[in-house]
């Protein structure tokens, strides 16, 4: 059931009407109900996957939670600890083994000239999302950070929420779980806010990175065929996709689970405005971040083998390096995780490498910069060098971009040498913009997609000045609201854009 | 506490470690500099500081910071 | 604010979508033939209907080969029909009159392709009068397309709202007494002429630059579950009202047979054997000479290199066309 279609809006209104006029101690099973009525409608077949993940998370969380009340500190670790392990193997082994079975295959056939058959795998849906949920619970069962949940539907319906389950947020139990478990009645403003979070999601989504989308995949197909000014344009034009798509599809997702009174975790935070890579990964994609951070990058960091490797580096090196030089190391493999979770080829991850460096070197030279910025004499309040840092972190998550859209790294390279060594600025003004008219309507498109970057632009201007959109046009009179509505609806037809494949979240496919 | 805020100092200046209650609500201490705190804390007073006590309640502030090593010493 | 005011604003706002929506849906879109087709069947009196493909739509006129049947058919074959839809205007043909037979004109192509949904997706469901088959279709065919081009039929015709001129012929041909009367007459044109049987003549043209770029070649690996699926649903509502049921392929420009060669042939085995299988009657008029019956299947007598016949090409098939129904009903009885 796709986002979009006509079966889904029919499906959430019944849903929505439903939770609010049956009994309100029922409230989260019909959630439960209609989340797994969803899932089935759309991944039938692989719904054992996630029934697996459901009973796992379920069990091992509950014993593990039994046996801290009943055994003494030291033994309950113990055990705990291999009944996690236990859980951890199980559930991102089913995970590694369907998403990237066929990648090892093809790279054995590759090294060993190898003739092996690819396994005919489908990946559950949303697989990446509720497996990394239900383990950061696990780990917080573990952590003593939640209480583990006794009631079996209850923990189903926290891993299988439907709203997020498709491309998340990544939710976390001591958040989410509580909301999904008590009951709501009807907030009128709420579910204002978010039908307007819903429609400005498909604004972002039809008109923002569907009109876009042929541009950037013409370019990226075609490597070969355009100059430089055309690669700034399709990677420009795939920073503009990819947030509209993404950021759009979470807005769609917030909003119907606010109609349930339920508020999910913020994916974005106007990521564009960031100011170093690391506040890049802050505002993009927060819950993998924060996921990646509290159950990857602490626990390596502090991992007895790591603290080992710093009191060696202490003492050989400096205290210096022996306290920054494994955060590195332990950077560089979140990111590379982070990578390979966008998908199972090498470009992926040296699209995560990349970012893992970036960060690990600003990491090392901090001060330095404080060094260079005092001899320079650069405020660090200033506007200017506000905006200079926003360009350079722009332009360096831009780069990036090369790796996780074009085809291959090989591309990619190619791509980014095409840039600098091959520019054409005539092209602006000869008429090759219009690509021979292979794509329809593509002036149309340019004015949209310039004029929707603006809309969202001015919006994430005025909430980074912490104007908040919603809030404020809450204080409006209702009919002047009533108008805007009214105007986004008829605006999503009229100059929106189906996509070529259907209904399709590109996040949706992790 | 005098060490424990020279430690901070030291990672990261540009702070009021005597009356900041929101370090790690307000993003002024990144993962990077926790850990380094984490780092630094362990050498300074002989405590282990295990994934579980990373939560932002004990890195708010340098009193809760302070506590948590107290806690963690005794 | 008290709740029953917010009911009221949300009864408004509802209303209001619906209004300026009928109102887009008014100037925007065009009058189809569509909507004559559908009308036409509550009229009565057919025994025989044409279902399929656009192929179809121009390759066959019932009255040439009611000349031969001594039956009363109409064509209902459309460009972009696909099996989905052909099952649904079987039922809704069946309502009105008591068929005797349906022939379903097969195109590989279609079998191998998912449906676009441009602007042909829902005239079909627009143009049906309300009834337990309309809602029965509506589902099928519309609960799983984009809620655009469901809630808002408009939408794929929005780039008119820049040409007045169009508008302005919207409009004129909507408020004509011919709109009224289910007229064809507006589909007239230079190049083709739309006839009360629902075929489309399409006029010779000498010297025509002709294309193949419609053409969809047949690719077993990428079958559609869902075409199976309704062939099940229609072969089965046909033997459940002991309606007979033939599947005919018609022929494409020997040029194009040349040189898709394989595909055709793969299809031509494909289709063949699971007839059989299914043991339903079945002509791919591509295996069969046709010349010693004075019919020449050139580019010359077609439209395109996709298989869209000329009037008079088409008009001398579907002689041919009427002779083998005749023989397979005395082979049948």
């Amino acid at each position: 059931m796709s986002l979009t279609s006509l079966m889904f809006i029919i499906f959430v209104l019944t849903a929505v009407i439903g939770y609010y006029c049956i009994p309100k101690r029922y409230q989260w099973l019909w959630l439960l109900f209609f989340s797994y009525i969803y899932y089935l409608s759309t991944g039938a077949r692989t719904v054992y996957y996630l029934l697996i993940t459901t009973a796992s998370t379920y069990l091992v969380g509950y014993f593990m939670s039994r046996i801290q009340k009943d055994k003494d500190d030291r033994a309950a670790r113990r055990v705990n600890r291999r009944l996690l392990v236990l859980a951890l193997l199980l559930n991102f082994g089913m995970l590694a083994y369907l998403k990237y079975t066929n990648f090892l295959i093809a790279n054995l056939n590759d090294l060993l000239h190898a003739q092996l058959n690819f396994k005919d795998l489908l990946l559950p849906l949303g697989i990446s999302f509720y497996t990394f949920q239900s383990m950061g619970y696990l780990l917080d069962v573990y952590w003593k950070k939640c209480e583990a949940e006794t009631t079996p539907l209850r923990l189903a319906l926290f891993v299988s929420f439907f709203p997020q389950i498709l491309q998340g947020p990544i939710g976390r139990f001591s958040r989410l779980g509580k909301q999904l478990f008590t009951s709501h009645t009807v907030d009128w403003e709420q579910m204002e806010r978010s039908f307007l979070l819903i429609l400005y999601g498909f604004f972002k989504k039809m008109i923002l990175a569907d009109t876009v989308a042929p541009i950037v995949d013409h370019i990226f197909g075609n490597p070969t065929q355009f100059s430089g000014v055309f690669m700034i344009i399709g990677v420009l034009g795939y920073s503009a996709q990819l947030y509209g798509d993404f950021s759009g599809g979470m807005d769609v997702v917030q909003g119907i689970s606010g109609l349930f009174g339920i508020t999910l975790d913020d994916n974005f935070k106007r990521p564009f405005f960031a100011i170093s890579i690391t506040d890049f990964w802050h505002r993009w994609h927060i819950t993998l971040g924060t996921w990646m951070k509290d159950y990857v990058f602490y626990p390596i960091s502090l991992s007895k083998w790591m603290s080992r490797f710093s009191k060696y580096l202490k003492t050989h090196l400096s205290k210096k390096l022996g306290r920054t030089i494994p955060i590195c190391i332990a950077n560089i493999l979140v990111f590379l995780i982070v990578g390979v979770w966008h998908g199972a080829a090498w470009k992926y991850i040296i699209y995560g490498l990349y970012n893992g460096v970036i960060i690990g070197i600003s990491g090392l030279l901090t001060n330095c910069y404080r060094d260079w910025k005092k001899a320079l004499h650069i405020q660090d309040k200033s506007h200017g060098w506000h905006i200079f840092q926003i360009l350079r972190t722009f332009l360096l998550v831009n780069i990036s971009w090369f790796f996780d859209r074009a085809d291959t790294v090989k591309d990619a390279l190619f791509m980014m040498k095409n840039t600098i060594l091959n520019f054409h600025i005539s092209v602006l003004w000869d008429g090759s913009l219009l690509m021979d008219n292979t794509i329809l309507h593509i002036q149309y498109r340019y004015i949209i997609v310039i004029a929707a970057c603006l809309v969202v632009f001015i919006i994430s201007l005025l909430q980074e000045k912490k104007i908040t959109f919603a809030q404020s046009i809450y204080t409006w009179k209702p009919a002047v609201r009533f108008v805007l509505y009214l105007v986004i609806l008829f605006v999503i037809p009229l100059l929106g854009q189906t996509p070529m494949a259907e209904g399709g979240f590109i996040y949706a496919q992790f | 506490m005098e060490k424990l805020l020279e430690i901070l100092e030291d990672i990261q200046p540009e702070a009021d470690y005597e009356n900041c209650t929101t370090l790690i609500d307000d993003g002024i201490l990144d993962s990077f500099a926790i850990l380094s705190i984490v780092s630094e804390l362990e050498d300074a007073f002989g405590v282990s500081i295990t994934p579980a006590e990373i939560i932002p309640e004990n890195f708010n502030s340098a009193q809760a910071l302070w506590n948590m090593v107290e806690r963690l010493q005794a | 604010m008290r709740n029953s005011k917010k009911y009221i604003w949300i009864g408004l706002f509802l209303a209001l979508t619906i209004c300026i929506n009928l109102l887009l849906n008014y100037v925007l879109l065009p009058y189809s033939y569509v909507r004559c087709d559908t009308h036409h069947l509550t009229e009565g009196g057919y025994q025989d209907i044409y279902v399929g493909t656009s192929h179809g739509f121009a390759g066959i006129d019932p009255l040439q080969t009611d000349a031969i049947t001594g039956r009363k058919s109409t064509n209902l074959c459309l460009g972009g029909e696909y099996l989905c839809d052909s099952y649904f205007l079987t039922k809704e043909a069946h309502r009105h009159n008591p068929l005797k037979r349906v022939i379903y004109v097969l195109d590989p192509g279609y079998w191998v392709t998912e449906p676009s949904q441009d602007s042909s997706y829902n005239t079909l469901c627009q143009s049906l009068p309300w009834s337990k088959v309309k809602l029965e279709y509506t589902a099928a065919k519309m609960l799983k397309a984009d809620f655009r081009t469901t809630l808002f039929p408009w939408y794929n015709y929005r780039k008119d709202l820049l040409k007045p001129d169009v508008i302005q012929h919207n409009l004129t041909t909507k408020q004509s007494q011919e709109y009224k009367d289910y007229s064809i007459k507006p589909f007239d044109s230079t190049g083709q002429t739309y006839t009360e049987q629902g075929f489309m003549n399409i006029h010779r043209v000498e010297n025509a630059q002709k294309t193949e770029q419609n053409l969809k070649l047949w690719n077993e690996a990428d079958l559609i579950p869902k075409e199976f699926k309704y062939f099940n649903k229609l072969k089965s509502y046909c033997a459940q009202n002991q309606i007979d049921f033939v599947v005919v392929t018609l022929p494409v420009p020997k040029e194009t047979l040349g040189k898709y060669q394989e595909q055709f042939d793969a299809a031509h085995n494909y289709f063949t054997q699971m007839m059989q299988a299914q043991n339903v009657t079945y002509c791919d008029f591509n295996y069969v000479d046709l010349s010693s019956q004075g019919f020449e299947a050139t580019v010359s007598n077609y439209n395109d290199y996709d298989g869209h016949m000329y009037g008079n090409t088409a008009q001398k098939f579907s002689q041919i066309l009427g002779e083998y129904l005749n023989a397979q009903d005395l082979a049948m009885s």
